[in-house]
């Protein structure tokens, strides 16, 4: 039994310290008055930008996007416009998964999507996820979280989590 | 009192063998279910390896055979005295191969995460193999050397029958871990392979994972076959004494931090300043 419990720490113990590492820290951060974030300890808003409106949070190399958008469609079409015409245009090199994942995102359920690119004037290849969530009132909001390759499984439970408590309008 | 008994060295159990199979004792179950629960994914993990480079998956094997197979044979059929049951001894392989490295992988992240979120990411991804690596991989592989311990006490007579578990524990745990390195980290081609090989077989020294589980083993073992002849306090130490070279900061860790590529950590620095030319 000691030796199971000593397994059980080893294994899983990691991830409940991590856990409890991560605690929300700086006041929410909104963006357009429709997606309200908190940020973890370590993270904090390197950029701001109003077309379309976004917030950029950073953390070391870790960043994490977040953008709205006017949108009527589908969390699948608002994930594939945004590699379209976001993220494919400034790649040399891009790759998205074909597994869509469904998550939840705040109070509301979206899909992710992984991708892994070569951008321009990047000497790095930047690994990423692509969170997308479409309210009923015909907004979309996109969470991209990313990481030069190779950092993201570093960076990506608290992304998870900083996208899993967001606050959606 | 048979006149073997009476000579100086005799420990109680010699000639006889128990086999891996204890069914009535709990460890053997608890062995069972941990085995077979990670040995699907192992098996998918494989499966997924072969599945992205078949040459490179089977050059990984053929190499890493060559390279296990004669330490394999060397451990088991130098212990002269008394010869260790093959299936105590394959469980010890299987326990290595199967549930340390695939336990060692979930746990690795999860300490991973700990330690990205004392330091930064960067810190992480640089030092974490050196800070957490031997710490959850040593552990996990002497779980299953208690765990037959617990199975078969009476196989551990002397410290070189720790010796020899923990050895082949260690070389499952190795040759596992490299097919993983060769693949998931050196690309997977042949050529890739072979960098691989050399890289962390050839130049990282040949059996690292061997040698450390081995003196993990013959601590171990002393605990339990000097049960009721030395003072527990002095067990404690000097099975202590065994398993600590492989534990803190460690050649171990530090060969595996250091098996990542160079480019990656200077891409990762530059990347600091330049992240934001991106969009």
């Amino acid at each position: 039994m000691c030796v199971l419990a000593v397994m059980v720490v080893v294994v899983f113990g990691g991830y409940v310290v991590a856990g409890a590492l991560s605690e929300p820290a700086g006041p929410p951060v909104t963006v357009a008055g429709i997606v309200r974030v908190s940020p973890l300890s370590g993270w904090e808003v390197a950029e701001r930008s109003a077309a379309p409106p976004s917030v950029r949070f950073t953390r070391g190399s870790g960043n994490l996007d977040v953008m709205v958008f006017l949108f009527s469609g589908t969390p699948i079409d608002l994930a594939a416009e945004y590699v379209e015409q976001a993220l494919r245009p400034q790649a040399d090199r891009l790759e998205v998964s074909q597994r869509v994942q469904v998550v939840r995102a705040g109070n509301r359920s979206g899909i992710r999507i992984a991708y892994i690119g070569l951008f321009r004037g990047v000497q790095f290849q930047i690994e990423g996820t692509v969170t997308a969530v479409v309210s009923s009132s015909g907004v979309g909001v996109v969470f991209d979280g990313w990481a030069p390759a190779g950092l993201l499984q570093y960076v990506i439970g608290d992304l998870d989590t900083m996208i899993d408590t967001a606050a959606i309008r | 009192m048979r006149p073997m008994e009476a000579s100086p060295g005799f420990r109680r159990g010699w000639g006889r063998q128990t086999s891996l199979f204890q069914f009535r004792r709990p460890a053997f179950w608890a062995y069972a279910v941990v085995v077979g629960g990670t040995g699907v994914f192992a098996v998918g993990a494989q499966s997924a390896f072969r599945q992205i480079s078949p040459s490179g998956w089977a050059l990984s094997w053929l190499l890493l055979a060559i390279y296990a197979l004669p330490v394999f044979l060397a451990v088991y059929f130098l212990d002269l005295y008394e010869r260790e049951p093959l299936s105590l001894v394959f469980g010890a392989v299987v326990w290595g191969a199967v549930a340390a490295t695939t336990l060692a992988g979930i746990g690795n992240q999860g300490w991973g995460l700990v330690v990205a979120r004392i330091g930064t990411p960067e810190f992480a991804a640089r030092w974490t193999a050196a800070l957490t690596a031997p710490f959850v991989e040593e552990t996990l592989k002497v779980i299953g050397l208690v765990l037959l311990v617990l199975i078969a006490t009476e196989e551990w007579d002397d410290v070189m029958d720790g010796f020899v578990y923990g050895a082949v524990c260690g070389l499952g745990f190795a040759v596992v871990e490299d097919v993983f390195y060769f693949i998931g980290v050196f690309g997977g081609s042949p050529s890739a392979v072979l960098a691989g090989f050399y890289v962390r077989v050839v130049s990282s020294g040949l059996y690292g994972h061997v040698l450390y589980t081995a003196l993990s083993g013959m601590g171990i073992a002393y605990f339990v076959s000097l049960a009721g002849e030395v003072p527990i306090r002095r067990r404690v130490l000097v099975a202590g004494g065994y398993s600590w070279p492989p534990w803190p900061g460690t050649s171990s860790g530090i060969r595996r931090g250091s098996t990542c590529s160079p480019r990656e950590w200077k891409d990762s620095a530059t990347g600091c300043s330049s992240r934001w030319l991106r969009r």
